[in-house]
């Protein structure tokens, strides 16, 4: 926003002269004078960045951007989000566990990105991002204590499974509710500017959830307050059943960023080195300049949304083979990449794929036999100290269940 | 808990008697709280719609120029942000002084509040919190405020488990609990009765001071009916009182403060005593935190009680500009209640 300046400038229109002033008003960007009514719908498109081709080539102007190491730990979490999604899924279809939800095609996306931030920057997940927690440290074991709420589940089995946390790791919690951590990481990405800190809060969203209210909240808070965030979209094209068409019509998402004054990069999100240039570039641009940046990662939601959606009802037919054919999906675009640089072959596919799901088994058979929690830790973590009220709640609820067991399943519970 | 109460109750009378005190109204009451809890911890901040200048209520006047901008700032307007804005915040360990401009339009912000603030501690086994979190906002009724400048919100969250909520009546409650507030380490709903900024003055100790949240204060010793409200409505029950006792009626007056977790020992040993109970709160009648009092009392009473606990609450209607005198508990409707009680 500029002081007030007068420029004379002449237009040519339909052949007549006018000379036309500028003037600032308040809060908008500089802006001529015009004559002639015209409503204005885009700004032009947002180029997608690409630099591993589905053939598994880089662009000739990109180099590999982390070391030959990293490249495999990136890969390895990748399949390992893959393999474990595979079994976990399974194993509520058995009855094993009560819900999951998959990852399938986005690994690229939640794996590269996460990668290319530091390991203190603040995460806020949405749900589909296990590439990310393990990239983070997550472990198999973790991941079924969790998703079977036993008494290792660092939630104590209060919530629903895959609501994964990485306290050490500086992981938020995943909670049901879409969209309500987009708004809170910018208030990190606040304080971690007023600390001078080398560290950004980030939140990842998906297309159904930008268009909650908190989400375009967060865009408008962090670009005013100047927060050190970067809000990662993995536009997947649906939300349940709802295709992106029936969830805006504006620019995908990123067109957003410019309206909220924000830096923003659409990026193929099944592409590892695009996703991860960009982010490393946004982290950059993110401390460097003291100012959120919204990512757009475009990718495809290969899987049902949970265990509880049944996706051929409402997909059309052949569009997930469609999807992907010709190296478009990540895990096999990456694959290709590695081999043609000599670090990776078929032999060393396979049998990480079954390590990974040897993993995820042994941890399955491991976690469905422990108990969960003692009923008293209903009561716990819900202030800092108990409360009378629920003192007396727990104390009458203890005495219940002593004068009715038979009618409980109390041999689930420890201690019970 | 009785050791605790004496002793906060000694401090904010001895901070008087040692440093002095001003006669101050409510409002400058809660900006010298939020003044001193800016100080003592830098990692404090303060912020809403319009409080950078002061305030629509002016009760952050002078706080920008003392603290600076980064620390006391304005949002742009809307509620669901400026909650989430703070849970962000409390993850980042800073400590949160969170204006809603009325708690009229606290209801954006109720998804935050009761889904993410409330649930924060719960679903990540403490290991994070936002007991750093204190979300201020004037209530209540002030004489032209009509629907939505007039609304008493707390029972909306009173049911929301994880929640504290409090309510003061004056300036050396709202200085006392807002200190308290502050440093307490759950979130705290803090109403502020905005007739009360105004014209609620009395004696404030200088210095910095805390008042037990959880506690309820018996504001006027009786025998024959305990009284129960908060915020303006304890005004309104002292002159009461002070008519019924024309009437050879003792009223014992109690001025709840903190709304959940409330004070069980106080009011209890209180209805055991008179056997008689009023309650009283300018929100609806229906569903208001009376119920849930009314419920409880009843249940840990009822062989103490003499007649039915009787409420004296707004109508359940919206809040009416041109029948505001009609739709609020005012004093001769508390007289006919508590004439009726005795007589019952």
């Amino acid at each position: 926003m500029k002081g007030r300046r007068e420029v004379l400038r002449t237009l040519a229109f339909g052949g007549r002269r006018f000379k036309a002033q500028t003037a600032a008003f308040c809060g908008i960007r500089e802006s001529e004078f015009v004559c002639t009514p015209e409503f204005r719908r885009d700004c032009g498109g947002f180029p997608v960045l690409r630099q591993l081709n589905p053939d598994g080539t880089l662009e000739s102007n990109v180099d590999m951007p982390f070391s030959a190491e990293e490249a495999l730990k990136i890969y390895g979490c990748m399949v390992r989000s893959r393999e474990y999604d595979m079994v976990m899924n399974d194993a509520q279809r058995q009855g094993r566990i009560t819900f999951y939800c998959t990852n399938l095609g986005e690994e690229a996306a939640s794996t590269a990105s996460c990668a290319a931030m530091q390991p203190q920057d603040m995460i806020w997940p949405q749900y589909r991002e296990l590439g990310m927690y393990l990239y983070r440290g997550l472990t198999a074991q973790q991941i079924v204590d969790c998703c079977s709420g036993n008494e290792d589940d660092h939630a104590q089995g209060r919530a629903l499974p895959v609501h994964y946390i990485l306290p050490d790791a500086n992981v938020q919690v995943t909670k049901a509710v879409l969209g309500t951590h987009v708004a809170q990481a910018p208030g990190a990405g606040y304080a971690y500017r007023l600390n001078g800190e080398d560290r950004v809060s980030v939140a990842y969203f998906g297309d159904g959830a930008a268009s909650e209210g908190d989400a375009l909240s967060a865009l408008n808070y962090a670009a005013v307050l100047k927060c050190q965030t970067l809000f990662i979209c993995r536009n997947n094209g649906y939300s349940i059943s709802t295709p992106v068409s029936d969830q805006y019509a504006g620019d995908g998402i990123a067109g957003r960023g410019l309206a909220f004054g924000m830096a923003t990069i659409r990026v193929d999100g099944n592409d590892v080195v695009a996703v991860y240039n960009a982010t490393r570039a946004a982290r950059l641009h993110s401390v460097t300049e003291k100012e959120p940046v919204l990512l757009e990662l475009m990718t495809y939601r290969v899987g049902d949304h949970t265990t509880s959606d049944d996706s051929s009802v409402y997909r059309p037919k052949g569009e997930i083979e469609g999807r992907c054919a010709d190296g478009e999906m990540p895990i096999e675009r990456f694959r290709s990449f590695l081999v043609s640089k000599g670090l990776w072959d078929a032999e060393k596919d396979k049998a990480l794929a079954a390590e990974a799901r040897g993993e995820i088994v042994t941890a399955m058979r491991a976690g469905e036999k422990k108990k969960k929690p003692h009923p008293q830790h209903m009561f716990t973590d819900m202030y800092d100290e108990l409360p009378w009220h629920l003192r007396e709640q727990r104390d009458n609820m203890l005495e219940h269940i002593e004068k009715n067991r038979s009618k409980y399943n109390v041999a689930n519970y420890r201690d019970l | 808990m009785q050791a605790v109460r004496r002793q906060a109750a000694a401090s904010a009378k001895l901070a008087a008697r040692r440093w002095g005190s001003t006669e101050i109204n409510m409002c400058t009451a809660i900006n010298h709280a939020m003044r001193d809890a800016l100080k003592r911890n830098d990692k404090t901040v303060l912020y809403g719609e319009d409080v950078g200048f002061g305030g629509v209520f002016r009760c952050s006047v002078g706080l920008r120029d003392q603290f600076g901008k980064d620390r006391v700032f304005n949002t742009p307007v809307n509620e669901q942000g400026l909650i989430a804005f703070g849970v962000g915040l409390c993850v980042a360990g800073y400590d949160v002084i969170a204006e809603i401009q009325f708690a009229d339009y606290i209801f954006p912000a109720f998804d935050q509040i009761v889904n993410e603030v409330a649930k924060y501690r719960y679903r990540t086994s403490s290991t994070w919190n936002c007991g750093g979190m204190v979300i201020r906002a004037p209530c209540s009724a002030v004489g032209h405020g009509s629907m939505y400048h007039s609304q008493s919100v707390e029972a909306f969250f009173s049911h929301c488990p994880g929640l504290t909520i409090v309510i003061p009546r004056g300036p050396y409650q709202a200085k006392g609990l807002l200190t308290a507030a502050v440093k307490e380490r759950n979130p705290v709903l803090f109403f502020e009765p905005k007739i009360l900024y105004r014209n609620s003055v009395g004696e404030v100790p200088d210095e910095e001071y805390s008042l037990p949240i959880g506690q309820a204060d018996v504001v006027r010793s009786g025998t024959d009916i305990t009284f129960i409200g908060w915020g303006t409505q304890v005004a309104k029950m002292l002159t009461a009182a002070d008519e019924l006792a024309g009437k050879d009626i003792s009223i014992e007056v109690i001025d709840l403060q903190t709304i959940v977790p409330w004070d069980v020992e106080t009011v209890t040993a209180s209805v055991k005593k008179t056997g008689r109970c009023v309650i009283t709160h300018e929100a609806p009648v229906t569903s208001g935190f009376g119920a849930e009092l009314s419920a409880s009392i009843q249940e840990r009473c009822f062989l103490h009680l003499e007649a039915p606990i009787s409420r004296v609450c707004g109508q359940d209607t919206h809040f009416p500009l041109a029948f505001e005198e009609f739709y609020l508990p005012s004093v001769p409707r508390l007289v006919e209640a508590g004439e009726k009680v005795m007589h019952f």
